[in-house]
Order: structure tokens, then sequence, then C-alpha cells
């Protein structure tokens, strides 16, 4: 009997207590939103599922969870502690995007730059707050709205605030359909939004191949800490344009991005345990997250209204908004927002150009700030 | 936490990182603008030079190759030869004619006959061709 009674009490029904629950509570509100609402499912059911694994209640020793070394938490979690999973992550969307609305439109590359500025505005408010100067630089880095470069970033400046960034990144870039359309209206008029902008010419193979090639060696001399970022990036990009590489294009953009989709979004969710979790720090991250993606949105549409000054064919500023670089969620959001106005104006190529361009310069803004703080 | 406030942010160097990471941003992805404007001015350069390169193999009077191919044929050649560009050098006959007609570009099937049996488009693999170097 007694030790049944001992077994019990180092049973996770013995050892929970509030803290544990609300955490399970989050688990599942994220496992609801991916599977109900459908809010990115590939990485809230995984992030959610980890959370739940992440706050089994257990006695100190029993080594079951990401801090505990030699536990089967801890050798999947080393991928994000060292940066691994990330830039694998960016092979395969380097395999899965396509960067002819870019190369046809040059012009529309300097929205995603100017929608970089949610990530250095909310930088320094987080200074302003009282974050150190790494975790502000990490939180910042949510308003890049690109979930492997905060999580890139993060696990190197401010591992202690992995979980709660990347679940506000991931959140956030969830909920764009609802923080951007009315951040987009408020900064532009009916007649601007129903500017039409011409088809954009094709582009010729020679020049997608070159791409990849050039893109990598330009962004990696301006800011080598992205390396491992760019390089996966721009090679996912080569082997799909290529046209000889199509089985490596193929496993980069399918089995290989998936298989460390689930281990990057079990073991993220698993570190956010309560006791790093449960803190007046995470809300504030959650508030700063909405205000970085805030700012990255007005950041592009006011920059393609100042552009509009210049160029004689004018830009839909709304196509600004996309130069966040939650892809291609954003662009989807700038073409739901172009239809209500005008059903026949149809800007979702063009949204896409900001739009990857957004994830060329956040993970140039990333280079930036792990330079100075790492 | 810090002590927060405008001397946390003037401790940090927070205004020069602003700037330094904005302008590096902007330098980087102004760069990467300015490269494909080049490049795309480049290719249409040489897509022009090779453009009348191919006029000159295929002219209209006094040369050899205009007793074997009609304007028509010829036509549709230089066609084919402009919308392989955007396909790769090897390219399915299908692709093509996809491409044309997103493109409102008519190239007969009859042209494509001809162009197969003079020996101007080969078979280069099993369900690609290519055009003969002009």
């Amino acid at each position: 009997m007694e030790q049944i009674i001992q077994y019990f009490s180092t049973t996770g029904f013995a050892l929970i207590d509030a803290k544990y629950l609300t955490m399970i509570l989050v688990g599942i509100v994220l496992i609801y939103l991916g599977i109900a609402k459908k809010y990115e499912p590939l990485l809230m059911v995984p992030i959610g599922f980890g959370i739940l694994a992440g706050n089994i209640p257990h006695v100190i020793g029993t080594d079951i969870s990401v801090t505990d070394k030699g536990s089967f938490l801890y050798y999947l979690y080393f991928g994000v502690k060292h940066e691994l999973y990330p830039p694998i992550i960016f092979l395969g969307i380097g395999a899965l995007t396509d960067f002819t609305p870019m190369l046809s439109r040059p012009i529309l590359t300097l929205l995603g730059a100017a929608a970089q500025i949610g990530i250095f505005f909310t930088f320094l408010i987080a200074l302003y707050i009282g974050f150190t100067p790494p975790e502000a630089a990490s939180i910042g880095i949510i308003g890049g709205a690109d979930g492997p470069t905060s999580i890139f970033l993060t696990a190197k400046l401010a591992p202690h605030l992995l979980g709660a960034i990347s679940i506000a990144a991931y959140s956030y870039m969830a909920l764009v359909p609802v923080i951007q359309p009315p951040i987009m209206k408020l900064l532009t008029t009916k007649e601007e939004r129903k500017i039409r902008m011409e088809y954009p010419p094709d582009v010729p193979k020679k020049i997608k191949i070159i791409f990849p090639i050039a893109g990598f060696l330009i962004t990696t001399f301006l800011a080598p800490p992205s390396l491992p970022l760019f390089g996966m990036l721009f090679l996912g990009n080569l082997i799909k344009e290529s046209g000889v590489t199509d089985r490596l294009a193929h496993t980069a953009s399918n089995a290989l991005i998936n298989a460390v989709t689930i281990f990057l979004g079990f073991t993220v969710g698993a570190s956010n345990r309560a006791e790093l979790f449960l803190t007046p720090k995470s809300i504030f991250i959650f508030f700063l997250g909405a205000f970085a993606f805030a700012i990255a949105t007005a950041g592009g549409v006011l920059f393609a209204k100042f552009l509009n000054l210049f160029l004689k064919e004018k830009i839909n500023p709304l196509v600004g908004a996309a130069g966040v670089s939650a892809v291609p969620n954003s662009a989807r959001v700038v073409q739901m927002v172009a239809i209500e106005e005008d059903p026949t104006n149809f800007v979702l190529m063009h949204a896409m150009a900001p739009n990857v361009a957004g994830v060329i310069g956040s993970a140039i803004a990333a280079g930036v700030l792990w330079h100075f703080f790492a | 936490m810090n002590i927060g406030g405008w001397k946390a942010i003037s401790l940090a160097h927070g205004w020069s990182i602003t700037i330094v990471g904005m302008s590096t941003v902007f330098i980087g992805l102004i760069g990467i603008c300015v490269f494909i404007l080049i490049l795309n001015k480049l290719f249409s350069l040489q897509e022009n030079f090779s453009f009348s390169g191919l006029l000159l193999k295929f002219p209209l009077t006094s040369h050899k190759s205009s007793q074997i191919l009609d304007p028509q044929v010829r036509e549709d050649a230089e066609k084919i030869y402009l919308l392989s560009k955007y396909v790769g050098g090897e390219f399915s006959l299908e692709s093509i004619l996809n491409l044309a007609q997103k493109r409102g570009v008519t190239i007969s099937k009859k042209s494509i006959e001809i162009l197969l049996k003079k020996g101007i488009l080969t078979q280069s693999g099993e369900n690609t061709y290519k055009l003969r170097k002009l």
C-alpha cells in the first residue's frame, strides 16, 4: 500500500497545480485554433501538443523535459537550441518560393525593406520598456513576421524567451488577416486601393537560375551572420530553378521541411514550461509582437505611397503591406482587401514580390542584430 | 527587466543600431533590385542580338534557307525561339504552346511539323525538344 501511495505521489495527478493547468489549457487552445480555425495548423498543432508534453508535472530527476540532459526531448531540442532547424526550413522555403514576381518588377523589392521598420521600432520600444538589448532584439524580430528567423535569432540571443517569442510570432502570422486590413484601410484612400497594376512579364529561365547565386552573394556579403539562413534559402531556390535537381527540390519542399516542421513545432512547444512562460515578460512580448506587426504593415503601405510620388506607373499601396514576410498569408490579405474595392483587381502576383523580399529583408535584419548582440 | 527609458536606448546604442539595421536592409534589397534590373537589361539586349541573328539565318530573300522556309514557318520558329528563353533551352512542345497561348501568340502545328522535318527543331529527350543552334 505504501508503494502505491508513493508511486501516486510522483504522478502528474498528484503534482499538478494551477501553473501546469494553465499551460495545458494554452496548449489545447493552440491545437483548437490550428484544427478548428485553421490558423497556421502546420505549426499550431505541433506547438500546442508540444506545450502539453512540456508541462506534464513530474518529479525532478525523471529526465523527460527539453532541459533534462539525455532525454528524448533534449536531443530533439538540440536542433532549436543550436539553430539547426530554421535554416533547414529555409531550404524548403527556397524550394517552394517562386521569385518571378520580384524579378519581373524589382522596384517592389523595396517595399519588403520598408516593412522591416517594424523590427527596429519594436526593438527600441522593448529597450524603453526595460528589456535587455538581446531580449529587445529578439522581440523586435517578431515584426519580421518570419517564424524561423525569429527562432533562429532568439535561440542565440535570448533562449529563455524562445517559447513566448515563437508562439507570438506564429500566432500573429496566423492572425495576419485580422491585424493587417484595418491598418491598410486606415492608411489608404478608396482610390488608392483601386489602383490597377499591369500584369508582370515573365522572366527568362536563365535569370531565375542566376538570381539565387547572386542573391546569396549580395546578402551574405552584407550580413554574414545570416549565412545559414541565406545559404539554405537560395540553395533551395537554385535546386528548384535549375531544373536538373528535381528530386532534391522535391525532397526539400516536401519530406524534409515537413519533418523539420514537426520537430521544430513540437520541441518549441515543449520548451514553453510554465515557470518560463507564465511571466509578465510574456504578456509584454505578446503586446509588442502585435505592435511590431502593425508598424511593419504601416511601414510597407506608407513607403508604397511615398514611391508613388516618383513613379509613372503607380503601385497599389496595399501591396506594401505584404512586405511583412508572412508568406503567402499577407499577400493573400492584400488581394482580399483589394477585391473588396474592386472585384476585378488582381494584385496577388504583385504582392508576392514584397512578400518574398520581406523574407530576405528580415533575415538581413536578423544578421545585423546578431552581429551587435551575440 | 532593466531600468528602461530613453537612457536604456542610448546605453544600448539603440538609435545607431536602428539606423545601421534599416540602412543595411535597404542597401541589401536595393542591391538586389539594381542587380535584377541590370540582369533584365542584359538579357533583353542579348535577346535582341540573338533575334537579329535569327533573322539573318532565315532571310526572306536571296538565301538558301528562304527557299526552305516560308515566312509563316520562319515567324513561328522565331516565336518558339523567344518563348524557349522562358522555359529553358530544352522544352516540351506542350509547355511552349501553353506559354504561347498565355501570351496570346499563335504557333501553327503545321509549322512545328515542318521545323521538325527540317531538323531545325530536334528532339533532345523523351518529351523535350530544342532549337538547332542558329
